[in-house]
């Protein structure tokens, strides 16, 4: 018994402390390696890496798009040529004006539709950031920008034969006299497919309201890159960026909960009647209950080690870092990659056909000294 | 299937040991309570090495399946010597009482 003890804690400590060691050489290679410019993306912490990129500044930007007459519910597609040609000037077609009398934010409220010509690799994390103003503002619910990686905004299968006259207008003195009313939508999206991956598909939508004489423009947009996807980064994304109305009712409520606590708090202080706190007294470890023991966890450290090997699934480890997010990715950004499943599935083969040779080797041998009636010798295995 | 079992044999034994220990913890929380806060950061450092344990399992591609099989045969390995020796050391005490 003495022996099975001593080789469990031993054994232990030596596996987590082997660990330790492979974790400690691998984050030095690795801070070697980012040291030296590799650009091992899937092997590397990822930094954030953040490009601006405004269509004013950009020749080939935005590749094509469409425009929608919402109250014709038919629209023109755009596509701009490939070639050397600077795509944006102060006559370029990227404003989009509708000079009808009324303008119905229909059933769908698609009110124009970009493509992109910006590079996402399947599995990151992207924000982008769009940027329109138009000379009035316009109300209507439901705004968003819908993202489409891996294929054109523009390639709409059942794409109306109809289409409005396009009027182009100059941007300069647009911006100048009318766009007074500036938005800015933004969306954390993950490309789920390399296909086509370097187009991002942007369309603007609204619904609700009804309107005329309307200028609208894109005036530009900002993609960052916000490394490999992971739960938790985009978590922290989402609780520290722009409040929503959500997120402002929510304040609202929890500082008006608080509010009334201090009160309460307050008028238990004043109160003389002491009755009900000694009444209440016998009953303080009534359901109390606390099984985060420190002896308990460090006896049950090695099974709730294997319990994390069968179940848990990985969490990339990230820290902050110079106000950045450095995060080591998960194995299964390797693995996913093309081929790399076919690998794996060799891998294991190849890890199972040893294993299950040395299982039966070992069952054997096992068998045969257990057979010995002069052998009371517990086998023990030297990890 | 061996997953579960497993699992849920390691969940039961913790579950023992932490029924076990408790009066214990309790004394040392109570009587000795930078023992205690030593304990408790020593847990929390094996804690946080736990939590690096499936970012290594993920980088070296196996499946859960030879994971499972891995565990399974240490287990056995382990426990089942264990226990027939238990059984022989009870025949032949009871043998030697018998004689």
């Amino acid at each position: 018994m003495k022996k099975i003890l001593n080789w469990t804690f031993g054994a232990c400590f030596r596996t987590i402390g082997r660990f330790l060691a492979i974790f400690l050489v691998g984050v030095l290679l690795i801070f070697i390696g980012s040291k030296l410019g590799f650009k091992l993306d899937s092997i590397l912490p990822i930094k954030v890496n953040a490009s601006e990129t405004w269509i004013g500044n950009v020749k080939y930007g935005i590749n094509s798009y469409f425009i929608y007459d919402l109250k014709a519910n038919s629209h023109t597609n755009v596509d701009y040529e490939t070639g050397s040609v600077p795509r944006y000037s102060n006559t370029d077609r990227v404003t989009w004006y509708q000079n009808s009398s009324a303008m119905t934010i229909g059933d769908n409220g698609i009110m124009s539709a970009y493509n992109i010509s910006q590079r996402t690799l399947s599995g990151y994390l992207y924000q982008l950031t769009f940027y329109a103003c138009s000379n009035k503002r316009i109300y209507y619910a439901n705004t968003n920008a819908d993202i489409f990686v891996g294929g054109k905004a523009g390639d709409v299968a059942n794409r109306p034969a109809n289409s409005v006259t396009y009027q182009a207008t100059n941007i300069t003195e647009l911006l100048a006299t009318d766009a007074n009313y500036c938005a800015m939508y933004t969306t954390l999206f993950v490309p789920n497919t390399t296909t086509n991956g370097s187009w991002v598909g942007l369309r603007l939508r609204a619904s609700g309201n009804n309107i005329s004489g309307l200028y609208f423009t894109a005036f530009g947009y900002d993609i960052q890159q916000l490394g490999l996807y992971d739960k938790t980064i985009e978590d922290i994304i989402n609780n520290s960026g722009f409040a929503t109305a959500e997120n402002v009712d929510q304040v609202q409520q929890s500082v008006t909960q608080v509010q009334q606590e201090i009160q309460q708090t307050q008028d238990t202080i004043i109160n003389e009647d002491t009755t009900g706190a000694q009444s209440s007294a016998s009953g303080f470890f009534d359901n109390f209950e606390d099984n985060d023991f420190g002896l308990s966890s460090i006896i049950t450290a090695p099974l709730r080690a294997i319990n994390a090997m069968l179940n848990d699934t990985c969490v990339a480890p990230s820290a902050i870092y110079k106000g950045q997010i450095i995060s080591l990715p998960c194995g299964n950004m390797l693995w996913s990659r093309e081929g790399g499943q076919d690998f794996r599935n060799f891998l294991n083969l190849f890890y199972g056909g040893f294993l299950v040779y040395f299982v039966i080797r070992s069952l054997f041998l096992d068998i045969e000294k257990l057979k010995n009636p002069n052998n009371d010798k517990v086998e023990v295995e030297k990890l | 299937m061996i997953n579960a079992i497993l699992t849920g044999i390691f969940n039961l034994v913790i579950g023992l040991v932490n029924v076990i220990l408790s009066p214990i913890d309790t004394l040392i929380s109570t009587y000795m309570p930078s023992l205690d806060s030593a304990f408790s950061m020593v847990s929390q450092l094996f804690e946080n090495s736990i939590n690096f344990i499936p970012w290594v399992i993920s980088w070296t591609g196996l499946n859960s399946t030879v994971i499972g099989l891995i565990v399974s045969y240490f287990t056995f390995k382990l426990t089942v010597p264990f226990l027939i020796h238990t059984v022989k050391l009870a025949i032949s005490w009871y043998d030697k009482l018998k004689v």
